[in-house]
């Protein structure tokens, strides 16, 4: 059974779509950071060595024995803690928010790794004999799990990469076999916070929710407990809001309303918008977009680089990108549902998210249908952090996929 | 725990569709802002990198006849500067402060909160713009505008006119003449990077150089023209008159060679008069001549020998009655030859000589004389004046128009009908444009004088001349002798008609006296007319002396002749225009160009310091090359995608790039991006299909 392709664990078609993402990334970020001054930019010698160790570590990562994988996941997550902890008390300020711990002369941004950790060390809790997600223990493990890196992120504070734990959270407790009331009572907080800022919506829902409690369930405690809670979130949110630094606030404004303020945050998505619409169905041709190599779009290597792609190779491009990215997500389902271990299959799923959340908010961002978070497009964005991150995921996905009949 | 398996399968089908219908949602919005919303977004990109730069085209210049400079146009300069360039920002602000002036503090608040390039000040003289940049040389950027400005201020300005703020002529021969002056206006497209911390000229979109206006040179002398403005002026002040006139007339020609209205106004400062001031009222306005009239009908008499000098005529003591009208002379006359009729102004001795003189006969001589039609001047605003044909005239008509009433006529006709009585006969076409010139000093029009028809014969007009010098020798004129010449003239006191009332105003005269000199071949024709009077108001006395006055002034020169070749513009200490036409050297190196010229037959050397040619000044007799830096267009890389490769080539600056070709056909890709600055030389890589 074991053909010679199994023994050196390569997945050829995962290979294959994670090369073809990752040559068009380097594509747009040479043209996004081209200088003319040398032949290649600086940033895209960084980006190529980074592919290069990523393409490496992928092939490594795939090679490490399956039965190590889960308990690894608890080091790597110990590890992920620790490192985020450092970063609170010895970070690098960047951005006004402390992401990147200098080890000697390289700076890592230990939020990247802690995604994929988190959602080993979550799949390896819900895979566990004795954790059933229909209990409340075991839920309250799962979220804890979870809330740790969480809170660390959104202390730093990065928006956006804390809420990607929160989008990883969901598929993964479905995918363990969570009831819709449960998902329910779990996801309803995050309305009732979206909603508190208006009263009669606010009472609206909370009757909503109230009447859902008690047809769903006869213990009074619970309707009680739910009624409590969302009063609870519904009242501190206003108060938390206030809490929140000013950029935070205005990228949350600014999505509401980009044309408000045209030369602020509006400005990067108004910029955004008319690189990708300029660059019209074939697009401006390599390193002719004007937005991009005249420097109108903000972020350009990095938050916008696909506005980058979408440019200079117009629709006909960013179509084949989102191919790409529709494939390599199909691919990684299907395996989520192929593989024999629990643990895997977890895994996937929330590698998968992670994948998922990253190209539908950037991807939106660019076009203004969701705010500037700060979330990097994976295989495309510059930083180097990140990219060997999604090459890191990439590495475990093609383990699973070499181990998938193993136990 | 294992997952379980029948959940599995049917959320699965869920989550896939859902993530697909995501990726559809973001597909189908992408279609939209690319596809839809392309022209939109495309436009928008292009506005906000692209920037159209007005280069202003210089209004020509106005000279008198001997290119002195009558109007010019300033240069003034709009300066920039990069303020993260400026090292001591308080010294800058400082000299900003004391040179153009303003306060220091602005000045370093705009340098110190500026990001990138700021204007420092608009505006300023060329004089204290290169005073600064001698100070802080190669920090400032330069935008050229111009302003029109009059050295001489209150000087022939009804007849140059006057332009407003933006120098759109608005009056006089700045408004007739406001296409030629104007020149057309040039346009630079810029392009402009993102946080504007870069800005170039766009080489795909040549800059369109200003052209710049035409120079008018004017027949006037400006010699001539302050004598005549200074007598006049003083005339109207002594005669405490309300306003007056006054044309000097090249009589063998029709050059004019002054021409002025008091009161006057500055056209540097326009806007402090009123209309009225403004008007050209040597052409705009009518007045009925009274007794300069005379000439006119003695002249008809004599051409149609009806009458001979020595006719003798009974003047009735002062009081004629005809058609029920009393006519008046202004003191009792008795017997008087025709001669002695015109010195001595008598109305009623010419009624009389003219009794046997046919209307329509007397009609069509007055209209060869140019009345009740336009000069053709070309002066704004001309009116033809009012000569009404004989049938409507009444039976007082002829009597009436014989001594100068119930006719309307300009100053210039007068002035123009005089120069053909004194000349010998001929009526000039009056003109004020001698040349017109373009701003190298190049010759576009050459005006000469237009012999409009012969009136009366050489023989009546002489016979005319002498009239007139008897008038000034004993008769109405007399004070308007002009010691050691002999000149003629008539004197003119009309009484002015008040069209509300329709009579006469009592005490409301116009007073005039048209003269020309020297008597024995006619060099000048003066007009003066002084209205409403107030201390004496005969045309002798008020009129004359300021003739006699304007006539001593210039007897003496002699106008050069305007056919003259044009002295050079240089002289004036004014800026030389540099030849923009032979633009095919602009841009050329130094080396390229010696190689070029070793074997043509051309004249021609370099100018300044510096590698490439920046203008050329086509001088006639040798071609002058100015060197300096490179123009910035030739610096940046074009757009050559989509273009055929002759095409490609022919935009590529070889000094900066080394191309090299891959394929054929239509190019496809250019390895240095379009818009990009080269600075050294830069292989250039054109990939062809």
């Amino acid at each position: 059974m074991a053909s010679w392709t199994r023994l050196l664990k390569i997945d050829w078609l995962l290979l294959s779509l994670v090369t073809a993402l990752l040559s068009f990334g380097l594509i747009a970020v040479y043209s996004a950071t081209h200088t003319g001054e040398g032949d290649f930019s600086s940033h895209f010698s960084k980006q190529m060595s980074a592919a290069l160790l990523g393409l490496l570590l992928m092939l490594l990562t795939a090679r490490v024995p399956f039965r190590f994988l889960s308990g690894l996941s608890w080091i790597a997550y110990a590890l992920s803690i620790l490192l985020l902890i450092l970063v609170d008390l010895f970070g690098v300020r960047g951005f006004g928010a402390e992401r990147w711990l200098a080890l000697g002369p390289i700076k890592i941004q230990p939020s990247e790794f802690a995604k994929i950790s988190t959602v080993m060390a979550v799949a390896q809790y819900l895979s566990q004999r004795g954790s059933d997600i229909k209990k409340w223990k075991s839920v309250a493990i799962a979220g804890a799990i979870l809330f740790v890196p969480f809170a660390l992120v959104i202390k730093q504070p990065d928006l956006g990469t804390a809420l990607v734990f929160i989008a990883v959270s969901i598929p993964m407790l479905i995918w363990a076999g969570a009831s819709w009331f449960f998902m329910f009572v779990l996801l309803s907080p995050a309305i009732t916070m979206l909603i508190s800022f208006k009263l009669v919506l606010f009472v609206l829902w909370i009757s909503l929710i109230l009447l859902l409690t008690i047809f769903s369930t006869r213990r009074t405690w619970l309707v009680v407990a739910m009624l409590l809670l969302h009063i609870g979130v519904g009242s501190v949110t206003p108060m938390a809001w206030n809490k929140l630094h000013p950029y935070q606030q205005k990228r949350i404004t600014t999505f509401l309303n980009p044309e408000q303020d045209p030369r602020g945050s509006g400005y990067q998505i108004i910029q955004s918008q008319v690189a990708i619409g300029s660059g019209g169905f074939w697009g401006k041709g390599f390193m002719n977009g004007t937005q991009s190599q005249l420097k109108f779009l903000p972020a350009q290597h990095t938050d916008f680089i696909f506005s980058v792609v979408a440019e200079e190779w117009g629709l006909f491009g960013v179509t084949l990108a989102l191919i790409l990215f529709f494939g390599l997500i199909l691919y990684l389902l299907d395996l989520a549902t192929d593989v024999r271990s629990s643990f895997s299959s977890f895994a996937l799923i929330g590698l998968t998210s992670i994948l998922i959340f990253h190209v539908f908010i950037n991807i939106a961002m660019t076009i203004g249908f969701a705010p500037v978070t700060g979330l990097p497009l994976p295989f495309f964005s510059y930083g180097r952090s990140f990219l060997i991150s999604i090459m890191l995921m990439m590495g475990l996905v093609m383990n699973f996929s070499a181990n998938q009949f193993e136990l | 725990m294992a997952r379980s398996e029948p959940m599995n399968t049917t959320r699965l089908y869920l989550v896939v569709g859902g993530i697909f219908l995501f990726f559809v949602a973001l597909e189908v919005n992408l279609a939209r802002i690319q596809l839809w919303h392309h022209g939109y977004y495309a436009q928008v990109a292009e506005n906000q990198y692209y920037e159209d730069y007005k280069l202003e085209a210089r209004r020509g210049f106005i000279y008198d006849r001997n290119g002195e400079v009558l109007a010019s146009s300033l240069i003034l300069y709009d300066i920039g500067v990069d303020a993260r360039r400026v090292k001591n920002k308080e010294k800058m602000a400082g000299r900003f402060a004391g040179i153009v002036g303003g306060g220091q503090a602005e000045y370093l608040k705009k340098l110190k909160t500026g990001k990138g390039f700021i204007y420092l000040a608009r505006r300023v003289s060329e004089e204290n713009t290169t005073r600064l940049e001698k100070e802080f040389p190669g920090v400032f950027r330069k935008e050229k505008s111009f302003r029109r400005y009059y050295p001489y201020g209150d000087f022939a300005s009804q007849l140059i006119g006057f332009t407003d703020p933006d120098d759109h002529g608005l009056g006089g021969l700045e408004k007739q003449n406001d296409s030629l002056l104007a020149g057309q206006d040039g346009q630079a497209l810029m392009l402009h990077n993102g946080p504007r911390d870069e800005s170039f000229y766009n080489a795909d979109y040549p800059m369109q150089k200003a052209k710049d206006g035409d120079n008018l040179y004017l027949t006037i002398d400006k010699d001539i023209q302050t004598v005549t403005e200074t007598a006049l002026r003083a005339g109207v002040k002594k005669a405490n008159a309300a306003d007056g006139m006054a044309v000097v007339l090249d009589p063998n020609t029709g050059e004019i060679l002054a021409m002025t209205s008091i009161p006057g106004f500055n056209p540097n400062r326009q806007k402090d008069f009123s209309m009225e001031a403004k008007r050209n009222r040597v052409v705009t306005d009518q007045y009925e001549p009274g007794s300069t009239f005379k000439i006119f009908t003695a002249a008809v008499l004599l051409q149609e020998n009806l009458k001979k000098p020595q006719d003798a005529v009974f003047c009735e003591n002062g009081k004629y009655r005809i058609h029920r009208h009393t006519f008046h002379d202004t003191k009792p006359l008795g017997w008087l030859s025709m001669d002695k009729v015109v010195a001595k102004s008598s109305n009623i001795g010419m009624i009389k000589l003219s009794e046997k003189l046919d209307a329509g006969l007397f009609f069509r001589y007055l209209r060869d004389f140019g009345f009740g039609s336009e000069t053709d001047a070309g002066l704004i605003g001309e009116i033809p004046g009012s000569l009404n044909r004989p049938e409507k005239w009444s039976g007082l008509s002829k009597a009436s128009i014989a001594i100068g009433q119930e006719i309307g006529v300009t100053a210039l006709q007068m002035a123009a009908a005089y120069s053909a009585v004194v000349n010998g006969g001929y009526l000039y076409k009056p003109y004020a444009i001698s040349r017109i010139s373009d701003m190298n000093g190049y010759m576009k029009l050459q005006n000469k004088q237009q012999e409009k028809r012969a009136v009366i014969s050489t023989e009546v007009s002489d016979i005319l001349r002498g009239f007139l010098k008897q008038v000034v020798d004993e008769g109405t004129g007399t004070r308007a002798k002009v010691p050691d010449f002999e000149v003629g003239g008539k004197t003119g006191t009309a009484q002015k008609f008040d069209i509300q009332n329709g009579s006469y105003r009592k005490g409301a005269y116009f007073s005039s006296f048209i003269g020309f000199a020297p008597y024995d071949k006619p060099r000048f024709v003066c007009a003066v007319f002084i209205n409403e009077p107030r201390n004496g108001y005969y045309g002798g006395d008020v009129a004359g002396p300021v003739f006699s006055d304007i006539i001593s002034g210039i007897i003496h020169l002699k106008p050069n002749s305007v056919e003259k070749p044009i002295k050079e513009l240089k002289k004036a200490g004014l800026i030389v225009p540099k030849n923009n036409d032979i633009a095919d050297f602009n841009g050329w190196s130094k080396d390229e160009v010696e190689r070029f010229m070793d074997d043509r037959d051309v004249s021609w050397k370099f100018s300044g310091a510096g590698e490439t040619v920046v203008a050329v000044d086509q001088n006639p007799k040798k071609l002058v090359l100015e060197l300096g830096q490179p123009a910035p267009a030739a610096a940046v890389m074009p757009i050559l995608t989509g273009l055929s490769v002759r095409e490609a080539l022919s935009r590529v600056n070889f000094q900066l790039t080394d191309v090299e070709l891959k394929g054929t056909g239509l190019v496809r890709l250019q390895s240095i991006p379009a818009g990009r600055r080269l600075q050294k030389k830069q292989k250039l890589i054109l990939t062809c299909e």
